[in-house]
């Protein structure tokens, strides 16, 4: 019987030379979200150089074409090609839905974890701010802050947020809830470290990730909340690209000229998509156990 | 000998109404400055609830408790007369330590409760080094996160944390209840090289009788919330006076009587 004797490399591989590119490598999913995501900005980023249209640009003679090697997506009621219009739409759909859902995350984090850690009658009231809020469908409250504040995309995406915030208190409130019972945190109470100072240390860092994978799923949602207000004259308006817009509006034509709604509901899939597969990314890179 | 903390009549009610526990009646003793004094008891006795109370996270609802003098708790309100000055190890190092914080982050973090001055003196880097060292780790593990370690280096590195303000007065909650045997008697033994080293006052929380006795020099008997005796460890050893104390040292194993029958 003979003993294998493998050679020994002459240096030991250095342990966690990069900890966050390690994670992603081990995590081939999160590199698809992330590859489609950066495609689909650098097509908008390069809309100009790939396509030869223009987004709102009128053209009758060519309304409803179906799709071709001249307009690879067809075109819509006016003319106008849809494969452009998903491009430059892409700049003003991403960069808003990011936006929104990131603005009422980090919100909705930091109410959530005061509300948990302090407890008492401060919770109670906060709670049930967040339930008034809860009680309305989203859309129409968002529709009467929209129209409240004026119609515009930014009023638009500051609504939206608002009505998205409660669901983030809710789970920033649950972990802190749980955190403030762990003994790290009551080590940090015995050392005489501030609230505030725990909560930035100890509470938001551990009830984050949650809140994380829930905004990568709500982003798709917060596009097509910003196209719904877009659509009733609250957000952007008309002639302007933008992916929500063109479903909602296509949505009527889908049985004559499929390819209307389909292609940008399309689009804003693969982004959604991107980033929930991104959402879970984050999550196991946050966390320092997993993957290791 | 200097007394360093007292603690007097102090009760502790959780509840209201009906639901109402009395976890602590009435505990008076006090610890000298320089002693390890031992309080054992079984499980729900009150020893732990009293450790929170002497290291400001639960109030008491009545009594007093004296820290040179100086009482620690004014009107439900924590008297922290100098930060860093008492210190605590808790029971289970697997939650003591943030998991998303390195040990250098969680080793540094009691200095953040101090003044400015005092957080850079004690927080050089090679103070630092000593320390971690002192109690067993090596430097390049302050990068590491607490899920890379085993039970005994995290309570090394909690020990760490208690010490980087050089605490006056350390509360052990049971520190070596979670681990392993072995592991134990390298713990106990670095708490007590450190306490000489240091010139430290421990009280030592603890159900085991074997660890009491190789640890303290003065200890109480918790029963039921009540302090039933207290004393020097190696008398209350020889000859118990209290019915419960002798039913809990006979809890404890003894090699030779088991060999002699």
């Amino acid at each position: 019987m003979s003993v294998n004797l493998e050679p020994q490399p002459a240096t030991l591989p250095r342990r966690r030379f990069n900890p966050f590119w390690y994670k992603l490598k081990k995590n081939p999913l999160t590199l698809l979200g992330l590859s489609l995501l950066l495609i689909l900005l650098l097509l908008s980023v390069f809309a100009p150089l790939i396509t030869p249209y223009d987004p709102t640009k009128i053209n009758i003679v060519e309304r409803f074409a179906p799709p071709s090697s001249t307009h690879w997506f067809g075109t819509d009621e006016v003319g106008r090609d849809i494969f452009t219009r998903i491009l430059y739409g892409a700049r003003l759909s991403l960069g808003v839905g990011v936006a929104v859902v990131c603005t009422a995350g980090l919100i909705g984090t930091v109410i959530g974890c005061i509300s948990g850690y302090f407890g008492g009658r401060l919770d109670q009231l906060i709670m049930r701010l967040m339930d008034m809020v809860l009680a309305f469908p989203s859309l129409v409250l968002a529709m009467a802050l929209a129209a409240t504040l004026g119609p515009n995309l930014v009023n638009a995406m500051i609504a939206i947020a608002i009505v998205k915030i409660p669901v983030y208190v809710r789970l920033a409130r649950a972990e802190a809830l749980a955190l403030r019972e762990k003994l790290f945190v009551k080590a940090a109470v015995t050392f005489g470290i501030p609230s505030w100072r725990i909560i930035l240390r100890h509470i938001i860092p551990n009830a984050v990730s949650p809140v994380v994978i829930q905004v990568t799923l709500d982003i798709g949602d917060a596009i097509l909340l910003v196209a719904t207000l877009g659509f009733l004259g609250l957000g952007a308006q008309p002639p302007t690209p933008e992916w929500g817009a063109m479903i909602s509006i296509g949505w009527k034509y889908l049985l004559d000229y499929w390819w209307y709604p389909t292609f940008p509901g399309l689009a804003l899939f693969l982004a959604s998509c991107g980033f929930n597969l991104i959402g879970d990314g984050i999550r196991d890179i946050l966390d320092p156990k997993a993957n290791r | 000998m200097e007394t360093m903390l007292q603690v007097n009549g102090v009760a502790k009610r959780y509840g209201t109404g009906k639901q109402q526990v009395q976890a602590v009646k009435q505990v008076t003793f006090s610890i000298r400055r320089g002693e390890t004094f031992g309080l054992i008891g079984e499980s729900g006795c009150g020893k732990s609830t009293l450790g929170k109370i002497i290291i400001g996270l639960e109030p008491p609802t009545a009594g007093e408790v004296l820290y040179r003098g100086e009482p620690l708790w004014q009107k439900n309100r924590f008297q922290r007369q100098k930060p860093g000055d008492i210190q605590i190890v808790f029971q289970d190092p697997q939650s003591s330590l943030d998991p998303r914080m390195t040990i250098r982050d969680i080793i540094c973090e009691p200095l953040l409760a101090l003044p400015a001055h005092e957080r850079k003196e004690k927080g050089s880097e090679e103070r630092l080094h000593n320390l971690i060292k002192r109690v067993g780790l090596k430097v390049e593990q302050l990068s590491r996160y607490p899920h890379e370690f085993s039970g005994g280096q995290r309570q090394r590195i909690a020990i760490a944390r208690a010490l980087i303000t050089d605490p006056q007065f350390v509360v052990l909650d049971e520190p070596t209840s979670a681990l392993d045997v072995s592991v134990q008697a390298q713990v106990l033994n670095l708490l007590k090289e450190l306490k000489r080293e240091r010139n430290l006052t421990y009280l030592f929380i603890s159900h085991n009788m074997a660890v009491i006795r190789y640890m303290c020099d003065r200890m109480a008997v918790m029963y039921k919330g009540e302090i039933v005796e207290q004393g020097v460890t190696a008398d209350i050893f020889r000859q118990s006076a209290h019915p419960y104390t002798a039913s809990l040292l006979s809890s404890l194993p003894s090699l030779f009587q088991q060999k002699g029958g």
